[in-house]
């Protein structure tokens, strides 16, 4: 299939965001790309492993902005000892990124074992689960803020399928589509609440937060 | 955690073993960065404690893949031991953000920022003696589905409980160390100050 090329050793270009930023991203992004890492195994989806090689490229640029960042930042031996260590935690980060790339390699491998070991996913303190928004439910055309899904339910959206499309900026403002499967993180009796919401079987109602 | 249990099925076996590696490098990884937000060597050394028992089950699990999989299903057994070895990458990113606790340099304040700003937020909160979460096992109180919190440590008194199971009960006093969205969170902090008794 070759999903994989080998990478480019482009000049990355340095973005003027500052350190903060680009670490708070980092943060960010290494999260969802462990998640996602599961999820495109889970879901056997080359959509969703090509999505962890495009954070991870995403994760390297930020690597190298906090570098320099971090560089320019330094005008002393204590100065260097404190900034060292965000020099650690965003490597630590590209490095959670690196081992998803790693993961996702096994799709282009020829291997016959399809899906790949999805039970091996199915237990654990947190699960994945994909929840279809069925006609009939009301969180339909509704924001995910205005919902507060998290904390309602505990289930965090990692991506959302649209139709043929995949969404993963999870932004507070995106509403909730009639038909849209949702992939979500979280333990299992606040998954089933969630899949209650999105079957219709339970109404949100307007004034549950 | 759980004991791992002797079972028949060696790729069974693998599956819980596997899970007990993923859950406890997701565990590394939360108490990693508390070690850093409350620069808490404690929380660190525990971080490295963990990373051990990874590094033992990935063994374990190796182990197995070889003796008892290899031959009868290999794409399974490449497919379990790649997944091994992520998750061991996750536990030692894990253990490279303790080094910085570790290494007697008070972490930068913009690492505390960072960790204040980004989207799954960490906190830590007291349990009051008039609360409702007081004497209640943490299964029955479904905090992670009322609230988006998830309790990854308690801190009673001097000890530490990492990745408490359903059935510990949160005392007064308790130090709750919990992961999730800030609106769960202020919530969840209500409840725990008794200044909001229902979890609804």
């Amino acid at each position: 299939m070759g999903l994989f090329k080998r990478k480019q050793h482009d000049r990355i270009e340095f973005e003027n965001i500052g350190v903060k930023e680009s670490l708070t991203e980092m943060k960010d992004l290494s999260e969802q790309i462990i998640d996602l890492s599961y999820s495109a195994i889970l879901f056997d989806s080359s959509d969703i492993a090509r999505q962890v090689m495009e954070l991870e490229e995403r994760l390297d640029k930020l690597l190298y902005n906090v570098r320099i960042g971090v560089l320019l930042a330094a005008r002393n031996r204590e100065d260097a000892e404190q900034l060292s260590g965000i020099l650690q935690v965003a490597s630590a980060a590209e490095a959670m990124g690196d081992a998803s790339l790693q993961l996702m390699r096994i799709f282009d491998e020829d291997v016959e074992f399809r899906p790949f070991a999805p039970f091996f996913l199915r237990d654990g303190d947190e699960k994945i689960w994909a929840i279809r928004i069925y006609e009939g439910s009301d969180v339909i055309n509704r924001m995910i803020s205005e919902l507060g899904i998290e904390s309602e339910t505990g289930a965090r959206i990692i991506a959302i399928k649209r139709r043929t499309r995949w969404l993963y900026d999870i932004e507070p403002e995106r509403r909730i589509k009639e038909g849209d499967i949702l992939i979500v993180r979280g333990v299992e009796d606040g998954l089933q609440e969630l899949d209650a919401y999105a079957k219709g079987e339970v109404k949100w109602g307007k004034y549950k937060r | 955690m759980g004991e791992i249990q002797e079972v028949e099925d060696p790729l069974k076996r693998m599956e819980e073993i596997f899970l007990e590696m993923k859950d406890t490098s997701e565990l590394m990884v939360d108490l990693a960065y508390s070690s850093l937000l409350y620069n808490n060597k404690e929380i660190a050394s525990e971080v490295e404690h963990l990373g051990d028992i990874v590094d033992e089950l990935s063994g374990d699990l190796q182990h197995i893949a070889i003796e008892e999989i290899a031959e009868r299903t290999p794409d399974a057994t490449l497919m379990i031991l790649q997944m091994a070895r992520f998750v061991d990458s996750i536990a030692d990113a894990a253990m490279s953000i303790v080094d910085v606790v570790l290494r007697d340099i008070e972490p930068h304040p913009i690492l505390i920022q960072v960790i204040k700003e980004s989207d799954v937020g960490i906190y830590k909160m007291e349990v009051r003696s008039k609360s409702t979460l007081v004497d209640k096992p943490l299964g029955t109180l479904r905090l992670a589905t009322e609230t988006g919190m998830w309790v990854f440590a308690i801190k009673r008194k001097v000890r530490w409980i990492y990745g408490p199971e359903k059935g510990e009960v949160l005392k007064k006093g308790d130090i709750i160390f919990v992961r999730g969205p800030e609106d769960g969170a202020k919530k969840l902090r209500a409840v725990a100050k008794a200044k909001r008794m229902s979890l609804e």
